[in-house]
């Protein structure tokens, strides 16, 4: 289960607080999707729960399973089970793609006390995730995002989540800069993964990706904090109304 | 000079004029443009040997060249023995060496010896080469003949902290394909001088390596002459931390030449010094020159790029490109970069770029933010920043040293 309570937390370089007190609990199996205006704090929020530098805390939590991940690096929050799948995702040259998965997995599984995979055993899950996901081999044999289309992006970073095996995934703007084919390619990525035992967060601005991901819940962020909570009914409300009803 | 041979000799002639062009520079005199940013009296043996660090002898520091034909020069000294097994390998390769050309009153060398650095000294003064030139103890002279291919590994060897005067020679002939892979180990205090001639349609890849064992200062002069239709590449390692400089000078004499200057060094120790000085002179039409020069830097490592491309007026439709990178991983490091571009051609393309900076924050988070822990994340992005240089490297076994090597230089 994973747990942000009374979560506020101040942007470091510029001064400035942006998220203002934030509650939610996510159950195992449960999709979340949080909307919201520009500027409402949707991203820092996603980058303060996977732990990058120059978001402080100001008080409250956020715990995995009970216990807290405030003290836990970025790569001992992924290796404990927490995916970020980037809005933008960085380009990397001189970083080859399946070097670096195969580093990510075995990194992970070291963390876990898990044995390391040999090439042959890592090439096997990948290709079989890769064809399912529609990600070209040569894509993988290519420097890390560099020259990738959105699109391709997009679709890599769903093939890590799968190779990684999250228990918490955390879909920041997964639908930009996506025409409706590559959006509907990374939601069939994303359905794949749902179980009973993972959990998803989705922050979009627009209700058209969750037509391809219904999610359990909606929450629409504004200010630094939660204003309203519902079902996907919700979604389909601030797409016909916009924001300004629920902030007034 | 160090020979005691009684008679007259060509190479006489040489070695007076190299004493006397020494004997007539101020080694102290700080406002020589090209040794502004580091003495030449750090790489002159006239001072006492000084070793800037300890020896690490360990075996997964070398390269096993046992399966390819490899030269060794201990101390200074051409083995006998590797010169005698590749003189048997090679029937299409004249080679001798520098000791032994004393011993010929008629070589083929005669006609090439010290041209190429006699042509180099008119851009700077070398006093460096110069002082080689007349305490070469041994060397190399080998001619490639026409249409041949081969790989060549050369190991210097240094027992004994002494000082290793080397002097080889290259002849590339029409149409050969060469790769020398130059292997730097040991104690000596090295100044190299190999001299470079490549004839039309020749093609010459050359690495040197100068391993993390090196526990003393390293000078190598590599001067070349290219031929039309040329393509000459020289790709330089450093790992040690002691004082290195490459001065690398390049005359494109006929049209259509390709160069590649390619060095990456990594400084982890306040004695650790890359010097990279480059001279690439256009003097004929279309022909295309690259520099790229890349150093990783910490705890008060310093790194030095001065790099000219010169155009000849008679240089059209030149293609020059220069870019040099530094990567400061402490605040007490220094990169100290000199581009320039002198052109007197109007139908050119060249360019110089430089950039240093720390490791990308963003694409360190990125890559942790997927389990990879810190230590190992640097790791990725520093090979990958020496990426560009490892991808002018043609054979996979010196790949993979490399990358070796960098992965344990990045832990200690």
């Amino acid at each position: 289960m994973f747990e942000i309570k009374d979560l506020h937390v101040n942007i470091s370089e510029v001064e400035k607080k942006i998220i203002n007190g934030i509650n939610l609990k996510i159950n195992p199996g449960e999709v979340h999707a949080i909307m919201g205006p520009n500027g409402s704090g949707k991203s820092t929020l996603s980058y303060t729960l996977s732990g990058k530098e120059g978001y402080e805390i100001e008080k409250g939590d956020i715990e995995l399973d009970g216990e807290s991940i405030l003290d836990d690096e970025p790569d001992e929050r992924a290796a404990k089970g927490i995916f970020l799948a980037f809005q933008y995702p960085i380009e990397i040259p001189g970083v080859g793609n399946l070097s670096f998965i195969r580093t990510a997995l075995n990194s992970q599984r070291k963390f876990n006390g898990k044995d390391e995979l040999n090439p042959a055993e890592f090439l096997k899950i990948l290709r079989e995730k890769a064809d399912f996901l529609n990600v070209d081999m040569e894509m993988l044999k290519r420097p890390l995002n560099v020259g990738f289309s959105g699109g391709e992006k997009k679709r890599n970073e769903i093939l890590q989540m799968a190779l990684l095996e999250p228990r918490f995934c955390i879909l920041d703007e997964t639908d930009s800069g996506l025409d409706v084919d590559a959006m509907k390619q990374v939601s069939k990525g994303v359905n794949f993964l749902r179980s009973e035992n993972r959990s998803f967060l989705i922050i979009t601005h627009y209700q058209r990706l969750l037509n391809y991901i219904k999610p359990d819940f909606v929450h629409i962020m504004a200010k630094g904090k939660i204003i309203k909570t519902g079902g996907p009914e919700l979604a389909l409300e601030v797409e016909d109304q916009g924001y300004t009803h629920l902030l007034n | 000079m160090v020979f005691e041979n009684k008679n007259s000799h060509w190479i006489d002639a040489y070695t007076r004029k190299f004493e006397e062009s020494f004997k007539s520079i101020n080694l102290l005199d700080k406002k020589k443009e090209y040794w502004r940013f580091a003495s030449p009296l750090i790489w002159h043996d006239k001072l006492p040997i000084k070793k800037f660090q300890e020896t690490r002898s360990s075996q997964s520091l070398k390269f096993d060249v046992t399966k390819y034909s490899f030269l060794r020069f201990n101390d200074g000294i051409l083995d006998i023995e590797t010169l005698k097994n590749f003189i048997n390998e090679n029937k299409n390769i004249e080679i001798c060496s520098f000791k032994d050309i004393f011993l010929k009153k008629d070589h083929w060398s005669s006609l090439k010896f010290s041209k190429a650095q006699l042509k180099a000294e008119k851009s700077y003064e070398r006093p460096l080469a110069l002082f080689n030139g007349f305490n070469a103890r041994d060397g190399v002279f080998i001619k490639f003949k026409k249409g041949v291919k081969k790989n060549l590994h050369i190991i210097y060897e240094g027992k004994n902290e002494k000082n290793t005067c080397i002097r080889n020679l290259f002849d590339l002939e029409e149409n050969s394909e060469i790769k020398v892979f130059e292997h730097f180990y040991g104690n000596s205090k090295y100044n190299i001088v190999s001299e470079l001639f490549a004839a039309d349609n020749s093609k010459l890849e050359h690495y040197k390596i100068i391993n993390q064992d090196i526990s003393n200062s390293v000078i190598y002069h590599f001067f070349g002459n290219c031929k039309k239709n040329s393509k000459i590449k020289t790709v330089n390692f450093s790992f040690s931390d002691t004082p290195v400089r490459n001065e690398i000078n390049l005359y494109l004499e006929g049209t259509n030449c390709d160069t590649t200057v390619a060095s990456m060094g990594f400084g982890k120790k306040e004695s650790s010094i890359c010097d990279n000085t480059v001279f690439i002179s256009h003097q004929e039409e279309s022909c295309k020159s690259r520099q790229i020069i890349k150093n990783a830097l910490k705890n008060g490592a310093k790194a030095i790029f001065q790099g000219k491309i010169f155009v000849d007026s008679k240089a059209q439709k030149t293609d020059g490109y220069q870019m040099s990178n530094g990567l400061i991983l402490s605040d007490d490091c220094e990169f100290l970069v000199k581009p320039e571009l002198e052109i007197y051609a109007d139908d050119v393309v060249c360019s110089h770029g430089s950039i240093s900076g720390t490791l990308n924050e963003d694409h360190l988070f990125y890559l942790r933010s997927r389990g990879i822990p810190l230590i190992e994340a640097q790791k990725k992005l520093i090979q990958a920043f020496y990426s560009e240089i490892l991808d002018e490297v043609s054979e996979d076994n010196i790949v993979y040293y490399i990358q070796n090597q960098i992965s344990e230089m990045i832990t200690l």
